[in-house]
């Protein structure tokens, strides 16, 4: 049941990606984020979309896996296709019917709607396909470290995270197992009104909620046998390092986030020798 | 027959970075009566196999056709499946749930949709069966129950079905020995009483030897014996090889026969070996005092 819960989707590989330190792919990420947003004309959607392909590429991840993520988010992607294709009434109307027009500027304000939401959900997680939920935590814990000056308890947040990270696969099989359990007794989860289908989990919540009280309580008695004590004097086992594939990651992103804005100040010349692109708005 | 398995083939996450072949070609009958063990090294495949007889995992490829009900039909009347596979899992104390022990035994009857005079009756006679007392312990909460306790408690819910094949998933991990022994001794009370056939995974080779009628071994995914201990034993190395281990008589009888004592295969009790050994040194006569 629950095996198919894509959590900390991180796809196994050796690729260029992978070897990249966490810290930096996580501000690359950011800045990729900005970037999407200055976005204005679709020959800068063509130039990050390339980019996507070289990344991808690079990473040596299946194709299939990046397309999956956005499976999360697909019915956000209709909703606003929707809402944007009957409700942006600028410029000419392409098709009437009843109620609905739909007209070239909200054809064109959803098409880029769609890009830059696909554009942003691939590129993110091309971030968790590469990076390991571990090295991930650290690279937060690492990035935030600025906070501690303001008394932020950084490596509480961080700890927290990852021993979230840790366990939630545990009591995933776990539960796993308990539902199994229940429906080798005859439970039924699948039939019955929303009340009788509610009270169908009791007998899987309540095992679940006690499994994972003892688990925290003897995680908690195992860190105290040795003596964790907290962010002092901790040191680290796996050192983040940052290498030439940094600079090499940071130089490409920059010269494609250079080539967007460019293209925003170029786009008025190039749609005027491209005129079938826009429809002539 | 009770259970037929036909070339029952099983993959996790298929097409995905974590696919994994966990059943190749598995053809396997077990027949009414039997005390089936089943073992293997971790990751051979038997839990997933177990989990397939009463159709907790679904059917891929193959034929298995369990007392009558054929899993490979798109229809398959689930209740009545699981009415007749009883499933206890590993660590079985783990799946306890409700306020008294009486509603946990009660909660497997109740899913059948039985009158309430007839879940009295079968709660009650399987809280007996597992040796607790009903009026001591009915209304407790089952969370107070001690660890070899909640266990027994837990397996009566699942006999509590009333199920003609019990399958048990390593029943005694984690106990003491002499924890070990009761739960070893009621399995073997239900298979002489209620429940005619049994299939049990374990990876104590001296209990598999003294309980089990006959014995499947799996390795990646394959069964590679189907034997009655006796025989099996004998092939100790392929065992060993497997990650395997073969109980301690056993193993004493294969050094005796490599010495060139010829021991019968049939001593997988110390009783039977001490007597068998006794007759060898005293030329054929069994010593009074053993």
């Amino acid at each position: 049941m629950f095996r198919d819960v894509a959590f900390g989707q991180y796809y196994p590989g050796d690729s260029f990606l992978h070897k990249m330190d966490a810290r930096v792919k996580m501000v690359l990420s950011l800045v990729y984020l900005i970037c999407i947003f200055f976005i204005q004309s679709f020959f800068g959607f063509g130039v990050i979309f390339f980019l996507l392909a070289l990344i991808v590429a690079v990473s040596k991840v299946p194709v299939r896996s990046v397309l999956k993520s956005i499976k999360p988010i697909l019915i956000l992607l209709i909703f606003t296709t929707l809402l944007n294709l009957f409700f942006n009434l600028e410029g000419e109307t392409l098709v009437q019917w009843w109620i609905f027009r739909i007209t070239t500027g909200g054809l064109i304000f959803s098409a880029k709607m769609i890009l830059r939401l696909v554009l942003l959900v691939m590129g993110m997680s091309m971030l968790t396909l590469t990076t390991t939920p571990v090295d991930l935590t650290a690279a937060i814990e690492s990035l935030l470290k600025p906070l501690n000056v303001v008394h932020f308890p950084v490596h509480e947040l961080a700890f927290i995270m990852s021993i979230a990270l840790r366990l939630i696969p545990s009591i995933m099989e776990e539960t796993d197992r308990i539902i199994r359990a229940q429906k080798a007794r005859g439970a039924d989860f699948e039939s019955g009104n929303i009340f009788k289908r509610a009270k169908a989990f009791i007998p899987i919540l309540i095992p679940m909620f006690i499994g994972a009280f003892k688990r925290a309580e003897e995680l908690a008695v195992a860190m105290d046998a040795r003596c964790y004590k907290g962010a002092k004097g901790r040191t680290k086992m796996k050192i983040l390092k940052c290498g030439w594939r940094d600079a090499v990651g940071a130089v490409v992103l920059v010269l494609f986030f250079a080539a967007v804005i460019t293209l925003n100040y170029l786009e008025p010349a190039l749609s005027a020798s491209l005129p079938w692109m826009f429809f002539g708005a | 027959m009770s259970i037929v398995i036909k070339d029952l083939n099983f993959v996790y996450n298929p097409k995905s970075a974590f696919e994994k072949h966990a059943l190749i070609d598995v053809s396997l009958t077990v027949e009414e009566g039997e005390f089936l063990a089943v073992i293997g090294h971790t990751g051979s495949g038997k839990s997933t196999f177990v989990q397939h007889l009463n159709g907790l995992v679904k059917l891929q490829s193959g034929t298995l056709i369990v007392d009558g009900i054929d899993l490979s039909q798109k229809k398959i009347d689930y209740k009545k499946l699981r009415g007749t596979v009883g499933m206890v899992f590993q660590y079985p104390e783990y799946q306890l749930f409700a306020d008294t022990v009486y509603n946990d035994v009660a909660f497997g009857p109740k899913n059948l949709k039985l009158p309430q005079e007839e879940i009295d009756e079968r709660v009650r006679e399987a809280l007996a069966l597992v040796g607790m007392d009903f009026e001591y312990v009915s209304q407790k909460s089952p969370f107070e129950l001690s660890g070899g306790e909640k266990r027994r408690v837990a397996i009566a819910g699942v006999i509590a079905m009333r199920p003609k094949i019990l399958v048990l998933d390593e029943p005694t991990a984690g106990l003491d020995p002499q924890g070990k022994k009761e739960i070893l001794d009621l399995v073997t009370k239900l298979w002489k009483t209620s429940t005619p056939t049994i299939v049990m995974i374990s990876h104590d080779m001296n209990e598999v030897a003294k309980y089990a009628t006959r014995v499947a071994v799996f390795d990646m995914g394959r069964v590679v014996y189907a034997e009655p201990p006796q025989k099996l034993f004998e092939r100790q190395d392929e065992l060993i090889k497997m990650g395997l281990d073969v109980p301690t008589l056993a193993k004493l009888r294969n050094y005796l026969v490599s010495r060139g004592v010829d021991v019968p295969s049939d001593c997988l009790t110390v009783d039977k070996m001490a007597e068998i050994l006794a007759k060898l040194k005293n030329g054929g006569e069994v010593c009074s005092e053993t």
